[in-house]
């Protein structure tokens, strides 16, 4: 059975399919344009990383092809539940972003860098839970030696921000006392660059906007990335209260 | 491939601008007019094709060189070494996509002047492995078992028209015409000789509008002949409206996922395997088996706001009755368009 999931969404053409056929599963990402076969060879690098500092995971790409006119690559299917992103802090997603935070900080602090790789896409929709297991999924926008440290985790704790901003058109409080918090945490953990602490929000933009600067895609960044999409009084505020 | 591509050419002996044909072909099907498609191609010698598409129909962009129409191709467990035909492959929009894909393509198609455009497109993308056929899709002649993949997108339709077709002269258009025989027989005609040019592990990819898709239902134009109502009709009434209206029997004919499964079956084909496509099989966003159970997560792929950034109440509640008719009553039977998979 063959389901096509995806297929050229923020105009990056590519497609996602899922495959269960009688004695393999997986996840199959094609494009057949040029300027998107950066994506798969992004996915492909990402999982070795991933794989590499994770010994939890293994063979997660069953085949690839890349040519300069087409590219394909197979993911093995993991087991467990996403959260979806467009709920924003509900009661499980705040557990798998406190569960997402001590995976991230096992797996990438073992670079011995001040600039670290990054995932570039670390939303609830990339992220599965399996017991208390984490896998992050969908590495096309890969990067090595691109972010300070827990840039992703802040990305992620601003996009489900601003889904239930979204959803109930005002900022809610509850959801930035949760974002503080897990910015303390982390801070104890790991020191933060002295921007993050200074303007959280500001400078998780500011690094999303850099890097899509310096790379050459027609991807539109604002439907991508939404926290783009906060207005300068809305970054103010939000930063003003995680500061406090 | 030569031996397939001396066959072709024993067949089609005369070339114009890399386009094999026999003899002169009397029809025509396109978007756009004669005049203004032979502007386009002659611009074609000084200017890439985009440059031309974005100077004269800046419209028909996504339509031409988006790969998102590609989007079910995976569904044929391509191997690379297959040899296809794109039968009434106009700009090349499957084209192209599948000749990175596979061995051979051949795109036949009615439409010289589409031909010359696929031509141009192919050198710029360095696809030497694509043949162009100038024929009318129903004349062209039995390559028994020797096709592996058999692409009919958005033409099964079509099948039944003759002459020449101008779309703005014709979609919704006053214009008399008669026809000789039934579109179901024309149709069947057609695919009986697909059926006979394929291998015996051949497979055919055909996509075609739903006859019942939800949105005939609501007053949304026959995207064929642009009468409200007519694909949901009986035939017969269907018949007589576009007589009235548009001086023509209504030929278009689409059918329901059993009439379209039955259609092939009776044409010859075997393990024919049907899939639900959301928005539509030209830019599918989503392809689902014809399985109620794969509807459970089902969100309306119908954007928010419209092209000028709105929320109309006419687009929520088509929002809300889609998630209603697919999501909560998993009524497969009114997905928009249909691809169908068939093994010969």
């Amino acid at each position: 059975m063959i389901k096509l999931l995806r297929n050229a969404t923020h105009q990056n053409s590519i497609c996602l399919y899922s495959f269960n056929l009688i004695n393999s599963s997986f996840y199959r990402k094609t494009t057949y344009d040029k300027s998107s076969l950066c994506y798969i060879e992004n996915e492909i690098k990402g999982w070795q990383w991933y794989e590499k500092t994770n010994k939890s995971i293994s063979n997660s790409i069953l085949n690839h092809k890349l040519f300069s006119n087409f590219g394909l690559v197979d993911i093995k299917k993991i087991n467990g539940q996403i959260h979806p992103t467009w709920k924003g802090y509900t009661p499980q997603s705040k557990k798998t972003i406190v569960l997402a935070v001590e995976h991230y900080f096992r797996i990438w602090k073992k670079e011995h860098t001040h600039l670290y790789p990054i995932h570039g896409d670390l939303s609830l929709d990339n992220i599965i839970v399996n017991n208390n297991e984490i896998t992050f999924i969908d590495w096309e926008h890969f990067q090595t030696k691109a972010t300070p440290f827990w840039h992703d985790i802040f990305y992620l704790l601003f996009e489900t921000f601003w889904c239930t901003f979204r959803k109930n058109n005002k900022i809610c409080v509850d959801s930035l006392m949760f974002i503080k918090k897990t910015v303390q945490s982390m801070h104890n953990k790991k020191q933060l660059d002295s921007t993050y602490l200074k303007a959280p929000l500001k400078t998780t933009i500011n690094i999303v906007k850099q890097l899509w600067d310096e790379s050459d895609t027609s991807i539109r960044i604002n439907n991508k990335f939404p926290i783009l999409n906060f207005s300068n009084s809305e970054i103010l505020e939000i930063d003003t209260f995680i500061k406090k | 491939m030569k031996i397939f591509e001396n066959e072709l050419i024993s067949l089609f002996p005369n070339t114009d601008k890399g386009v094999l044909f026999n003899k002169k072909v009397a029809g025509y099907w396109s978007n756009i007019e004669k005049a203004e498609n032979k502007k386009l191609i002659d611009d074609l010698d000084n200017n890439s094709t985009e440059t031309v598409i974005q100077k004269y129909l800046p419209h028909l962009t996504r339509v031409i060189f988006s790969n998102e129409r590609s989007g079910g191709l995976e569904l044929l467990n391509l191997t690379g070494n297959e040899t296809c035909i794109d039968y009434g492959c106009m700009w090349g929009g499957m084209t192209i996509p599948l000749s990175k894909r596979t061995k051979t393509v051949v795109g036949v198609d009615q439409t010289l002047e589409s031909l010359k455009f696929l031509n141009h497109r192919a050198q710029e993308e360095n696809q030497d492995n694509i043949i162009l056929i100038n024929e009318d899709i129903k004349e062209f002649p039995c390559l028994e078992n020797k096709v592996d993949i058999a692409i009919i997108n958005g033409v099964l339709e079509w099948v039944p028209e003759h002459g020449s077709i101008e779309l703005s002269k014709y979609y919704g258009k006053f214009s008399k015409k008669n026809y000789k025989q039934t579109p179901i027989e024309i149709q069947k005609n057609f695919l009986k000789k697909v059926h006979n040019n394929l291998s015996s592990n051949g497979q055919l990819y055909l996509a075609i509008e739903n006859r019942y898709d939800l949105n005939m239902f609501i007053g949304l134009p026959d995207p064929h002949s642009n009468l409200k109502f007519t694909s949901i009709l009986p035939r017969r009434l269907a018949n007589l409206v576009s007589k009235a209206l548009l001086g023509r029997p209504y030929v278009t004919w689409i059918y329901s996922f059993n009439k379209l499964k039955k259609l092939l079956i009776d044409s010859g084909f075997s393990d024919v395997e049907l899939y639900m496509c959301f928005p539509n099989y030209r830019f599918p966003k989503k392809i689902l088996p014809y399985d109620s159970q794969h509807l459970s997560d089902f969100h309306t792929l119908i954007p928010e706001k419209n092209d000028f950034g709105k929320t109309t109440i006419k687009r929520r509640i088509r929002r809300k009755l889609e998630n209603f008719i697919f999501r909560t009553l998993k009524m497969k039977f009114f997905s928009p368009s249909i691809i169908a998979i068939a093994k010969q």
